[in-house]
This record gives structure tokens, sequence and C-alpha cells, in this order.
């Protein structure tokens, strides 16, 4: 394990590291002074990756919520592993999660990205001391608001009852012309209800974006929830005390048009706005 | 799911795992555990396949579409993409809308 000068890590006594533990940073929070309050209970009995204890390691101002995982699972060929089973996967997934969500109910939450490891707890005070700058001002983005993530699918019509058969019926002398009529009319209409759906779906993502604070579209399509790709996928920075007015928002819109079905997940920790900092906020 | 009306759902595997994963705040630990590269594509895919169980509706090529998970997987899609346009040609005009 190398440090990040190039040199081999050293213990506190000087001594290479015997690489037995890591420290897993999952979020970071204002430091709440008092750790045994609200920042105490709410991390009291959540665990991270390893089912450990989640604690608050805290430097100027700020505190990152920590848990200390064993050597397996802080890097090598051996996390490797045990990360290519999805069960496992599956697992460290939803405890990060669940360790960020502890803290975003409780206060103003910095997602990590999943996977920041530490040898040391001290390496974390210095990450809050070398980066506060930064840190603070993605608190300042998610203080008091959470992210809703919406989806908007196309409703298909109904496929039309097709004729059950021509034959012996008035226009039996030409079925094929009656069938390629037909078909052509199916699609037409099709096509149709795809472009009545985009621009619902234009519509609900101006209106919604207007009460947000900051939206992300990902571009890629394709993940694991997605089937049917949406036509939109989107997630919005909401101040908390506008919620209601976002989610009812959705409804109405969703209600108004026929030709999608919308998707609404949240409220979450602002998972998707503390990348860039300093992208899409006023 | 049911009607156009949408409520906060609750969050199945699949919701968690698009909004933790490629998220959040990134900054280097000194043992950074790399899930955004190769690893990942193939951490997907085994998930998808074996844990996820609406794998099938999904579709389980979806991560080749995915142009943030690797350049194979992008060159995979341009080679799609050029294929797709041959494909259009020979077919002229009377192609069938997909879906």
């Amino acid at each position: 394990m190398r440090g990040p000068n190039g040199s081999a890590m050293r213990g506190p006594n000087g001594n290479p590291m015997a690489e037995s533990t890591g420290v897993c940073v999952y979020a970071v929070v204002p430091d709440p002074g008092d750790r045994a309050g609200r920042a105490g209970t709410a991390l009291a009995g959540v665990r991270g990756w390893a089912s450990e204890p989640v604690r608050l390691v805290t430097a100027d101002g700020l505190a990152a919520a920590v848990g200390t995982i064993p050597a397996e699972l802080a890097g090598g060929d051996r996390l490797q592993r045990r990360l290519a089973d999805p069960g496992w996967l599956a697992f460290a997934v939803r405890a990060h999660h669940r360790v960020v969500e502890a803290c975003f109910r409780a206060m103003p939450t910095v997602p990590f990205r999943m996977g920041t490891v530490y040898q040391h707890e001290a390496s974390v005070r210095e990450l809050l001391t070398e980066r506060a700058t930064q840190l603070r001002a993605a608190l300042a983005v998610v203080d008091g608001r959470c992210e809703w993530g919406v989806k908007v699918y196309h409703r298909a019509p109904p496929e039309p009852a097709r004729q059950p058969s021509t034959v012996g019926a008035g226009g039996a002398d030409r079925p094929g012309t009656a069938y390629l009529l037909q078909r052509r009319a199916e699609r037409a209409n099709r096509e149709q209800a795809r472009v009545a759906a985009a621009l619902a779906a234009a519509r609900l993502d101006a209106a919604l974006a207007a009460l947000a604070v900051a939206v992300e579209r990902p571009a890629a399509a394709g993940y694991p929830g997605d089937a049917p790709a949406p036509m939109l996928r989107a997630s919005y920075l909401v101040d908390a005390a506008r919620s209601d007015q976002f989610t009812g928002a959705v409804r109405a819109l969703a209600a108004q048009h026929a030709a999608v079905q919308v998707r609404l997940t949240g409220p979450w920790p602002a998972y998707s706005f503390v990348g860039g900092v300093e992208a899409g906020v006023p | 799911m049911t009607g156009t009306v949408a409520r906060p759902e609750p969050a199945n595997l699949a919701d968690v795992l698009e909004r933790v994963l490629d998220k959040g705040i990134v900054i280097a630990g000194d043992i950074r555990i790399n899930l955004v590269d190769v690893e990942l594509l193939t951490i997907r895919i085994r998930l998808l396949v074996a844990s996820v169980d609406r794998a099938k509706e999904m579709g389980i090529d979806w991560w080749e579409y995915d142009p943030t998970l690797s350049s194979r997987a992008r060159a995979a899609i341009e080679r799609e993409r050029d294929a797709g346009t041959e494909r259009e040609r020979d077919a002229g005009t009377e192609r069938e809308p997909d879906g």
C-alpha cells in the first residue's frame, strides 16, 4: 500500500503498517458539537459495510461518519472478489445507503462515493481539514434540501382490437389491403402516442425544474431499474420546505397526462448533487 | 405499478443501486476502492443476472448501452450504431417502428 506521495505507508509509530483495518467514510456532516446528542442518536445502532458500528470523526467544524472495517474489505484482491458477489455488493450498497440516510434524517449530509477508505482515522481528520472549503460548500448546497427521483415512461395506448377476421365479411374481396391499412393506422397511432408522451415528459420536467434548486439528468441509459427505458430520468434537488409542493406537482402533472406513467422516489440524501459542487446551483 | 398517480414509492434494490453507485462526492481515500472502473461492469452484469429477479424483463444487455462504463463498451456502442445504420439503410422506409 502506498501513500499519496508514493512512499510506503507507515503506522503512527513509524513502522510499516500491518494492513489490519481500514476506515470507511460514508458521509460528511457539520460537526454536531454534542456527539451524544442528535447525531449520536441518529447513528446509534447503524451499521456499515462490515456490520460495524458507525461513529463520527471530527475536525475543523466538520464530522465524517466512519466505520472501521477489516482489511479484507479495505482493498485488494479479496475485496474485488467479494464485490464480484452480487449478493455482497447489494448488501454493501444498502449498508452505505443506510449510514448516509441515518445522517440525512438528522443533519445536512454530503454522501461520499461508496468505497472511500482510509488507513487511519488521522487521515480522515486530515481530509476534513484539507478539503474543508469544498466540503463546506457541498454542505451549503444540500443543507435543508433533499433529492427526488422522477422517471417518466411512455404509456403505450391499448392495442385496438383487431378485426377477428375479414374473411367472409363485406370487405373480403381485398383482405390484404384492409390489413395493410389497419397496420398503417396502428403505426400512426403509436407514433402519435409517443410524441404526446415526449411532450408530456418535457412539460413535466420543466414544471418540476421550476420548483427545484438544481436538476440532474444523467445521460446514460441502462440502470437496472430501467425497463423499459424511461423517456425522462431526472433528479431534482428540492428545498425541504417545498417538498410537498414538489410531490403535489408531480402528482398533478402525472394525472394530467394520460400518455405517461410517472415514477417518483424520494426523499433521498442529495447523492446526485455533491459530485460537482459548483454545478447548477445558484 | 397502477395508474398515472405518482406517490413516492418505497426504494427497491434497483433504486438504491441507481442512487448510490457512481454518486456521492469523490475524494480519494488513501485506499480508494475503484468501483467505477472495469470491475463495476462485471459487478453490475453479475448482479443483474444473478440477483435482480427482474433481470429478464430488464433486458440483460443494458450495460452495453451505458456509455459511462468503459471504452470497450463505447467501442461496442459505436459498432452497434454503425451496424444499425446499415440495417436501417437496407430496410428502407418500411422499417417497423420498435416497441
